[in-house]
């Protein structure tokens, strides 16, 4: 974590930049597990009592993919929040500098200017800590989602034990299953890089 | 950055440029600063480049907490993207600038600082000594300019009206007005877009008592410089990238371009 504060903005931002667009990529998978959980809902409908316990399989696998959305979003949100602070960061960091630079030029000291100093340093202090504690919001957010796509392998493992009772509808049943394992993986490398990504930067 | 006293009574006008630690690839600019008795008054401060060697040289004159105006002929980098600085730096000020530009320049940062935005036609600002006057300049060469002139001390701020191009270390006033020409000629003939707007400006400046006409860049006009200046000015054709609809040569060759 400390690498990507001591990053540079510049290549904060970058990353930051591209995380989101990772995690838009995430958020289309997610939308086909959904579309993969309505599908798995309307077989083991008409498979009728073979695949009882398909149910609240599908139900899982829908939710977790609403879930995966809703903290994509909230990834995005706060994405945002850190890019504006890191911008409010790196102007307050530009403003103290130059300030230093001319008050060494200065012929006596000024006790306003080192007021003001004093104030910007405090300011700039403030909006560095705010930056960490959105990485970590950030980090901590990318770690529920691997957790969210791990659960949903072992999910689609279950589906096709299911599946083998489900008569004629077990090829349909296993790829249903093979479709949110093989979405879960990807979502699962995808955070992974984006988790690498923040904790390389610098 | 040099700076030098232009005006010394109840009030003083001092001119900052020439800045030796200016950066080579930036244009080089003339700060203004007016200082009486404890309402100090910053005119076109400059850039963000300018800033670190602006604000030594405006508290060798003067006391920083005591600037209390700022203000910007227009909206261009080189007059005012110093503003998220100075926002920092004296944020008790209030900044004086077109109405019409309040939206964009706030881009520069204007969190403390309070924008007042010139109407059209002008305003005056009250100082201890003296009622400056913001003299609209519009297309000269900004869609929203003006400059200020003090009937105390008979200066003229013209922004870019009277701007030069000149190589680092030039003087700081014009000693030979017809040499001087050839620095000033292309500016102003690209950069100033309109000869209506340029004869509507000369005719209302011809109104004043000018001792010093103060550009923004290069030499500043004093005494019967000025005149000439405004003779000269007032012949010379604006505008030149859009050639003109009685010069057909010009215009066959922009359409065989």
């Amino acid at each position: 974590m400390t690498a990507i504060v001591d990053a540079q903005p510049k290549d904060l931002f970058a990353s930051t930049a591209t995380v989101v667009a990772h995690l838009e990529g995430v958020r289309q998978i997610a939308n086909g597990i959904s579309l993969a959980a309505a599908n798995a809902k309307a077989v083991a409908a008409r498979a009728g009592n073979r695949a009882s316990g398909f149910v609240p399989i599908t139900n899982f696998i829908d939710e977790m993919g609403r879930e995966t959305r809703r903290l994509v979003d909230r990834v995005n949100q706060d994405a945002q929040r850190m890019v504006r602070g890191m911008l409010a960061e790196q102007r307050l960091g530009d403003a103290l500098d130059r300030l230093h630079k001319g008050m060494a030029r200065l012929e006596e000291r000024s006790a306003y200017l080192d007021g003001i100093a004093r104030d910007l340093a405090q300011e700039h202090q403030a909006a560095s800590e705010s930056t960490k504690r959105h990485l970590d919001s950030l980090c901590e957010l990318l770690v529920t989602i691997t957790d969210h796509a791990r659960a949903a392998r072992m999910m689609s493992t279950r589906s096709r034990v299911e599946a083998t009772i489900a008569g004629d509808y077990q090829t349909s049943l296993e790829s249903v299953a093979d479709t949110v394992d093989n979405a879960a993986e990807h979502i699962r490398d995808v955070v992974m890089k984006c988790r690498v990504l923040l904790r390389t930067m610098g | 950055m040099i700076h030098h006293e232009i005006y010394g009574g109840r009030h003083h006008w001092f001119v900052f440029g020439r800045d030796p630690d200016k950066l080579g690839h930036i244009i080089d600019t003339n700060q203004y600063l007016v200082c009486d008795r404890g309402a100090n008054f910053l005119l076109d401060p400059g850039g963000i480049e300018t800033f670190s060697s602006m604000l030594p040289a405006v508290a060798a004159r003067c006391d920083i907490a005591e600037v209390k105006y700022l203000f910007a002929s227009h909206q261009d980098p080189d007059i005012i993207s110093s503003l998220g600085l100075w926002d920092k730096a004296i944020p008790h000020a209030k900044l004086y600038a077109p109405w019409l530009w309040e939206g964009f320049l706030k881009h520069f940062g204007c969190h403390n600082i309070e924008y007042v935005g010139i109407p059209d036609e002008g305003m005056t600002l009250d100082l201890p000594s003296v009622k400056l006057q913001f003299v609209p300049a519009h297309y000269l060469h900004s869609s929203g300019n003006y400059h200020v002139y003090d009937p105390v001390a008979k200066i003229l701020m013209s922004g870019d009206v009277g701007a030069a191009l000149e190589p680092p270390g030039a003087p700081m006033f014009v000693d030979d007005f017809a040499e001087h020409v050839p620095k000033m000629e292309l500016f102003h003939r690209r950069w100033m877009p309109s000869n209506r707007a340029k004869n509507d400006w000369i005719a209302r400046v011809r109104q004043l008592d000018i001792d010093v006409m103060a550009p923004q860049h290069g030499r500043l006009f004093r005494g019967d410089d000025v005149k000439r200046f405004l003779d000269w000015f007032e012949a010379l054709e604006v505008g030149i990238a859009i050639p003109r609809e009685d010069e057909p040569e010009a215009l066959d060759e922009q359409e065989a371009a």
